[in-house]
Formats: structure tokens, C-alpha cells, sequence
């Protein structure tokens, strides 16, 4: 794969151009426009997303304003305005209040949906952040079984209080909830916690797994590439993973190779030795002699015949498949999207459009060309133009067309006008004379 | 043709010596090439490839980057095992079919396309082990050398050599010429998808009319 540096020298190469007509610059700004539009137009780049329950952001405030200062993290505005904007408040009765009247009926105000498990009833709605690269919702699930979407007018219609109503959830929705937010009816109000990353904000990367399910660490460093004996043979030269394989002991300054020589340097109680003697070198297991294995870095993967532990990634899209796992979820009582993602980064010159396939980088030069050529001033060639953006636009239904990858194994078949059934669940039907015969 | 014949006909086309050109190097006209053979797999699929999956129980989803770096699409599923071909599907028909589906474990009998990059196969694996053919068509790969050769048919060779010209052209600007040349390349390409025989690889979806009044006899003979 190119980098973004090298497509551009190829771009500039076919403009005959060194920087005088088009900067650098500018063509870096239309490569990312580019990258942007040919993910969002093909919908091509697809990934789920998981989410305890209840749900929980990042921030919460009051203020349109305070958004500027949550980092691009998922937050929540709690506060409703009123009174041309000048007051904000989270419950009914604060309206009223201030307002001179009697307090409306109200129910207990939250700022996090977790106080849900503290109180009955909130009159706040019950919603998810989606995530930040989120273009399109294409499917939501609720432990494993598909939920179907619904309108707001179907559900005020169906039920006066369906927005606090507890139990199984069946439908969501994306019509009360600010924009990168979907909301799930029936609710849970209880704790549905998957994993706890306990003490990430302050230890980094999770270095150990318990629970209800037994772990194991299979790791690919399982011997030292040298050993060494004391304190004084580090720094050395030598690279790679090192072993110091003696036990020092706390009273002399010797180094014993087996425990029960630095206990008995010590006046402790001596415990056996292994039998087979105590290996330093991995070669030495050939003779029947244990040697210490060790596992050693952060987490990788994680593997069960039970059930699959799906890596994803989150944030910066450049960094997906980097680094450690942060987080952990669960489909099973938990809410499960599948999502189309746009990037949300600029690229720079040394960066690689990884979110697509190395071939389509063509396209992303089409484009350039495109807006090149079709730019006011010298050099401006509008039939080039034109010529490259319908280069693109193929490129676009070209990774549509790829966003289904099985779609040439797909059989096509003419289905019936009415259809065969749909995800949602057909309205009740009443006889055309309903009122008159009853 | 190989690379080296493939070069010397773009350049000659394009009004440019074939040993010592002045507006073009060589190594321009090899990235041509290639962005030629890509448009074309695109278009034609007429690279074939067979890729091994082995499924790991209780892992229903597989990047496809994994299973092979280029993959561009699959044509067949086959299990080896169970010697049947893996339908395809889509999650609105597993949704349809079974509500829990995705709980559901066994030996897969489909597969869904979940991106461009990635597909799940159902039921979930039961045990480790089981294989899957992927029989897909391919990015193709950079030639390597001179003496190297697309792997096309050589019937499309031409095709490529169109698409050299075409590049060239936009490279002087000259896009009269050149979307005469891309209609061409176009036109060429058509005719590649019907010789690449990818379809072959599908069912039928249509098929000669046998009602009584069509144009040709049933062969169904009533008494």
C-alpha cells in the first residue's frame, strides 16, 4: 500500500506539477476528502459495537455549549431549556416552579443512566451513544435476538409510558435522541455488565482475567534468549529477553542457583529442589530438565471453543489493530449494533488510508484529479474534471458492490409482490366494517 | 504478451520510441499496467484463486484480509468434509429463518458477508477443524519482471493495452482521445467477463421459455 506522500507524488506527476499550481496542501485536503467520501458513499466499512447496560457516557451536561469540552467522547445534554433558553432543567416541576405554577408531576431526574438501578422511574429516555466514525445504523440486537426499528409516532401511539417501561427489549429507535444516539424500549434498569476493567484508568492495559470462566495464558515468548545471574550483568549487551535465574540471598551477597541453597543461606526452613535439576537454557529440556517458561507482554487475543472473542476497534481508526486490548464486551444481555464507519482522522503524508483496500487507492487519485482539474483558475480543464469524477463515482459503486462480499455467490430469484415477510412484525389488520359490526 | 511486450505496445501507441522514450519511463508505464490489471479483476473477475479456511469452534466471524490478502470476491464455499457448498445469505434471512440464530452451533451449511472485509458462516463451529474451499476471484499480483505475464487469457491482453492507452492520453490531457480509448477498453472488458467464466460458477437465474406459444417447442410431449 502507498503511502498518502507517495499517491501524492503520483498525483502531482500527472498534473505536471511541482506545488506552483496546486499546493501540496491542497491536494493532501482532497485525498482525505476523497477517503471520506468513497467509505461514506460505498457504506463499505462495517463493525459492530457492543454495550452494557444501562448505558453509560463519558459526560453528561446541561449547556449546548459544554460539548466543546468533552474530547470527542460520547456525552449527553440532560438539561432541557426553557423560557427562551435561559433556564435549563432536568425535571418537570423546575419548570413550573420558576414559572409561578403549581409543580407538574415529575418523576426522579438522573445525569447517568446507571441511577437508574437507584430509583423506579426517570422521565429521561433511554439511550445509547453510538460511535464517533458512525455513519449508518444497520442493525441492533439485544442478546443475540434482532431488534426492530420503530418510529416514535408508532410508539406514543401504542403506549403512554413506553419510554420508562421495564422488561425485554424489542425495538429502537433513533428519533428522540440527539444525533450518534439510539435509543432501545423496553429498558433494563439493573446492572448488565459483561467484563469490569477494574483499575484501567490507572494501570493500562488489563494483565489479568478471573471470573466465572477459567483462563489460561498460551504465549508465543516462552523461553529466555539468555540468563544471566546478578544484578551486576545488567545493563548488558545482550538483546532480547533476559533471565536472571539465582535466588540472591538477603544476608550474604551470594547467588544460589537452587531455592534451598539461599534458605539455607538465610537460616529458613529448606524446601526440595526440583529432581530433575533446574534448567537455565531452553535446550536443556531435551535432557529432561524443567525450564521456566514465561508469558510475557500484553494480551493479544483471546480464544475459546465456547464461544469467539471478536477484536475491534475503537477511536482512531489508523490504530484498530494496535496496541492492547482496553476493553471488554459481551453480545449475550448486552445491546449489539453493526454500524457503517466513516474515517475521522486526516491523513498525513506518512499515514496509509487503511480503512480500504490497497487497489482502491486509484480511485482516491481519480478524485484529486477531479477536484484539480475542476478548480477556478489556471489549469482548470473541466472535461478532465468530469472525466475523473465518473472514474470515482464507479470506484464508489465498485466498493458498494463489494460491501457484499458473497454477492456473486448471491442467487437471485423473483419474490412475490407482497413479499415474504419483514423484520417487523405485521399490524394488526381489523375488517373494513370494524365499528359498524361491533 | 508479457510486461515487456505489454510496454512496448502502450508506448508505440502513444507515439513514443519503445527503447528510449522521452515523455514517459518505463516504470510509469509498469504502474499503468498494473492499475489496468486491477480495473480489470474489478470488472472481469478473471483471476481465480481457492483459499483454505480451518473454523475454530465457537468463531462464527473471519476476516477475509486473513483468509487472503487478495480477496476481492467469493465465488464458492464448498466444505470438504461434509461435500456440500455453503449457501449464502444474508442476516435479514437468518433473522427470518431463526431469532437466536446467532446462538445456534453445529457444522455450517452458510455464510454471510458482514463488509467488504469480513464474513460469519452458520451455524456457529461445534469443534475446531473443519474446513472450508474459498474459491474467489483476485486482486491479480504486480508483475515482477519483464519476462512476467498477466495472468488474464491472452485474449484480454489487449484489453490491457487499451487501458495503457487511455492512462497515456489523460496523462497529455487529451480527453477527446482518451474517452474514445476507455469506451474501447470498456467494450473489451464486456467481452472478457463472458470469457472469464465466472458466472459459470452461479446457477442460472433465467432460462429458454417452454410456454406453449414461445417461439420454441417445449420438449415436454403430451399424449
Amino acid at each position: 500500500m502507498n503511502t498518502v506522500g507517495q499517491d501524492l507524488d503520483l498525483i502531482q506527476a500527472r498534473l505536471h506539477d511541482g506545488g506552483t499550481v496546486w499546493t501540496r496542501a491542497e491536494l493532501l485536503n482532497w485525498y482525505n476528502d476523497g477517503y471520506y467520501q468513497l467509505c461514506w458513499q460505498s457504506g463499505a466499512i462495517r463493525r459492530l459495537q457492543f454495550y452494557d447496560l444501562p448505558p453509560r457516557f463519558a459526560y453528561t451536561h446541561t449547556f449546548e455549549w459544554e460539548t466543546q469540552f468533552t474530547q470527542h467522547g460520547p456525552s449527553r445534554c440532560i438539561g432541557w431549556s426553557f423560557h427562551d433558553r435561559t433556564y435549563r432543567c432536568t425535571s418537570y416541576w423546575e419548570v413550573s416552579l420558576i414559572t409561578g405554577h403549581v409543580p407538574a408531576a415529575s418523576l426522579p431526574g438522573i445525569t447517568q443512566d446507571w441511577e437508574r438501578s437507584h430509583v423506579d422511574a426517570v422521565d429521561q429516555h433511554y439511550t445509547f451513544a453510538l460511535p464517533h466514525n458512525f455513519d449508518l445504523l444497520l442493525d441492533a440486537r439485544w442478546n443475540n435476538r434482532p431488534l426492530n426499528g420503530i418510529s416514535v409516532r408508532e410508539m406514543d401511539e401504542a403506549d403512554d409510558a413506553w419510554m420508562r417501561r421495564v422488561g425485554e427489549p424489542w425495538w429502537y429507535s433513533t428519533g428522540t435522541g440527539r444525533n450518534d444516539t439510539v435509543e432501545i424500549f423496553q429498558i433494563k434498569t439493573d446492572y448488565q455488565q459483561a467484563y469490569s476493567a477494574i483499575g484501567y484508568d490507572s494501570y493500562g492495559f488489563p494483565r489479568l482475567l478471573s471470573g466465572d470462566r477459567t483462563y489460561e495464558v498460551s504465549s508465543s515468548v516462552r523461553q529466555a534468549d539468555y540468563t544471566y545471574t546478578a544484578s551486576g550483568d545488567v545493563p548488558n549487551p545482550l538483546n532480547g529477553f533476559g533471565w536472571r535465574f539465582t535466588y540472591p540471598s538477603t544476608v550474604t551477597s551470594k547467588m544460589c542457583v537452587h531455592q534451598w541453597e539461599q534458605q539455607w543461606l538465610d537460616g529458613l526452613t529448606m524446601t526440595d529442589s526440583p529432581t530433575s535439576g533446574r534448567g537455565t537454557q531452553g535446550w536443556e529440556s531435551q535432557h529432561g530438565i524443567a525450564v521456566t517458561e514465561f508469558g510475557v507482554g500484553f494480551m493479544r487475543g483471546l480464544t475459546s471453543p465456547d464461544r469467539q472473542y471478536l477484536g475491534y476497534g475503537q477511536g482512531l481508526e489508523l490504530y484498530d489493530y494496535y496496541g492492547g486490548v482496553r476493553s471488554f464486551s459481551s453480545s449475550d444481555n448486552a445491546l449489539e449494533i453493526l454500524v457503517a464507519q466513516v474515517p475521522t482522522t486526516t491523513l498525513a503524508e506518512d499515514d496509509y488510508p487503511l480503512l480500504l483496500p490497497e487497489q482502491t487507492q486509484k480511485y482516491l487519485r481519480h478524485f484529486v484529479w477531479s477536484r484539480a482539474f475542476g478548480r477556478q483558475g489556471p489549469a482548470m480543464i473541466p472535461k478532465l474534471s468530469a472525466h475523473y469524477r465518473t472514474r470515482f463515482i464507479g470506484g464508489v459503486m465498485f466498493m458498494k458492490e463489494l460491501t457484499n462480499a458473497a454477492a456473486a455467490d448471491s442467487v437471485k430469484v423473483k419474490d412475490s409482490a407482497a413479499g415474504n415477510g419483514s423484520s417487523r412484525p405485521p399490524y394488526v389488520r381489523l375488517p373494513a366494517n370494524f365499528e359498524s359490526t361491533w | 504478451m508479457n510486461r515487456s511486450d505489454l510496454t512496448t505496445r502502450v508506448l508505440i501507441e502513444l507515439g513514443e520510441s519503445s527503447t528510449a522514450p522521452v515523455f514517459w519511463d518505463t516504470d510509469e508505464v509498469h504502474t499503468i499496467l498494473q492499475d489496468a490489471q486491477e480495473s480489470m479483476a474489478e470488472a472481469i473477475g478473471g483471476i481465480k484463486r481457492t483459499a483454505m479456511l480451518s473454523l475454530e469452534a465457537g468463531a462464527m466471524f473471519y476476516p477475509l484480509r486473513a483468509i487472503a490478502p487478495d480477496l476481492l470476491r467469493i465465488t464458492r464455499i464448498w466444505s470438504p468434509s461434509r461435500d456440500m457448498r455453503l449457501t449464502s445469505v444474508t442476516r435479514d434471512q437468518l433473522d427470518r429463518h431463526h431469532e437466536l440464530w446467532r446462538t445456534v452451533t453445529g457444522s455450517p451449511e452458510n455464510y454471510l458477508s458482514m463488509g467488504y472485509d469480513w464474513i460469519g458462516v452458520w451455524p456457529v463451529p461445534a469443534t475446531s477443524g473443519i474446513l472450508l474451499r474459498i474459491d474467489y476471484t483476485a486482486w491479480p499480483r504486480t508483475l515482477d519482471s519483464d519476462s512476467d505475464w498477466p495472468e488474464f487469457l491472452e485474449a484480454d491482453h489487449e484489453t490491457l493495452v487499451r487501458y495503457g492507452v487511455y492512462d497515456g492520453l489523460m496523462k497529455r490531457w487529451d480527453v477527446e482521445q482518451a474517452e474514445a480509448a476507455f469506451q474501447e477498453y470498456e467494450f473489451r472488458v464486456g467481452l472478457g467477463h463472458s470469457r472469464s467464466g465466472t458466472d459459470k460458477a452461479k446457477a442460472r437465474n433465467w432460462q429458454k421459455g417452454s410456454a406453449p406459444a414461445s417461439s420454441f417447442r417445449s420438449n415436454v410431449r403430451t399424449p
